[in-house]
């Protein structure tokens, strides 16, 4: 299966900090034929996000930027400490790295989680056009390959 | 038993300032006291309960906002470095947000007493270790934390007896 354009622009749409309208109509263009597709593209965003960010550390320093980072990303505003579950949020990042399971959480939870980390973790970032159309070729051959 | 009808005495206050300078290795020697009946244990914990309730107090006073009580958690899980597993953030926020007044979390909090203990002693022993007390300062803290654990006994037995 392959992942569309339509379903890559949506995602574009968010982590290039469009406006909320924009992202929101490019989704509810996507339909059921899309929900796997675009699924594939989250898990697959988020696992090479994940990775840029955090792999490279030793096992304290990562625990270290893992905490602060979520705690950065709570910490914004009145709503988003209750919106991200900072132990769900620390569990899918620690399962990205090959450690723990995700097994017990709601399937629902983690898409929702892995929506909000990969735009918080692509926003740090700060990717010029350049690099995020490049985050984002990487992402969709991983999400096909993912998909076959 | 009611347990807010305890009596916090002399010993509770002496346990207090122990495990303040020393740590929960204080009351290793207060085990047997511990387990003697609840009302010893209530003792002992309702202190230690309004301990870090003052604490919080002081620490997020006058003014704070939530996501200050989100990063002072985030600080005390990566200063406690491999014990960081043992304080469950929704926890710990939770019982700094119920201190300090501030409106509850809305997402389902773990109904966990002993993360709920572990949260507590790990924020009461890290605003005081923050706090940098010189011995008018300790006893200062110690005995407008008896003051409060006494008013709070007071007020949760004038309830129960309703």
């Amino acid at each position: 299966m392959q992942v569309t354009d339509r379903q890559l622009a949506t995602l574009r749409s968010q982590l290039a900090g469009r406006t909320a309208e924009e992202h929101l109509r490019l989704f509810n263009q996507l339909g059921e034929s899309d929900n796997a597709g675009y699924a594939a593209l989250l898990a697959a965003g988020l696992f090479e996000a994940i990775q840029r960010r955090f792999a490279k550390s030793n096992h304290a320093s990562q625990q270290t930027e893992i905490i602060d980072f979520i705690a950065a990303s709570r910490e914004r505003s009145e709503e988003a400490p209750d919106a991200i579950d900072p132990n769900i949020a620390e569990q899918i990042i620690l399962h990205a790295l090959g450690k723990g399971t995700i097994a017990g959480i709601d399937g629902k939870a983690v898409i929702r989680h892995q929506i909000m980390l990969l735009a918080a973790l692509t926003a740090q970032a700060r990717y010029n056009e350049e690099e995020l159309d490049a985050f984002l070729s990487q992402v969709r051959a991983d999400a096909e390959e993912m998909l076959e | 038993m009611d347990y807010s009808a305890v009596q916090i005495g002399e010993g509770n206050v002496l346990a207090l300032r122990a495990f303040l300078l020393e740590g929960p290795e204080a009351w290793v020697a207060l085990r047997d006291d511990l387990q003697k009946d609840d009302e010893t244990a209530a003792g002992y914990m309702s202190l230690l309960y309004g301990a870090f309730n003052v604490a919080v107090r002081r620490r997020f006073s006058p003014t704070y906002t939530v996501g200050d009580i989100v990063r002072f958690v985030a600080d005390l899980r990566i200063k406690a470095e491999e014990d960081a597993d043992l304080i469950d953030t929704l926890v710990a926020e939770d019982l700094i947000r119920r201190a300090v007044d501030a409106p509850p979390l809305k997402k389902e909090v773990p109904d966990d007493l002993t993360a709920a203990l572990h949260a507590e002693v790990y924020i009461l022993l890290y605003i005081v270790t923050e706090s940098d007390f010189d011995g008018a300062g300790l006893e200062q803290f110690i005995e407008e934390a008896t003051t409060y654990t006494k008013e709070w006994l007071a007020v949760r037995h004038a309830k129960a007896a309703q």
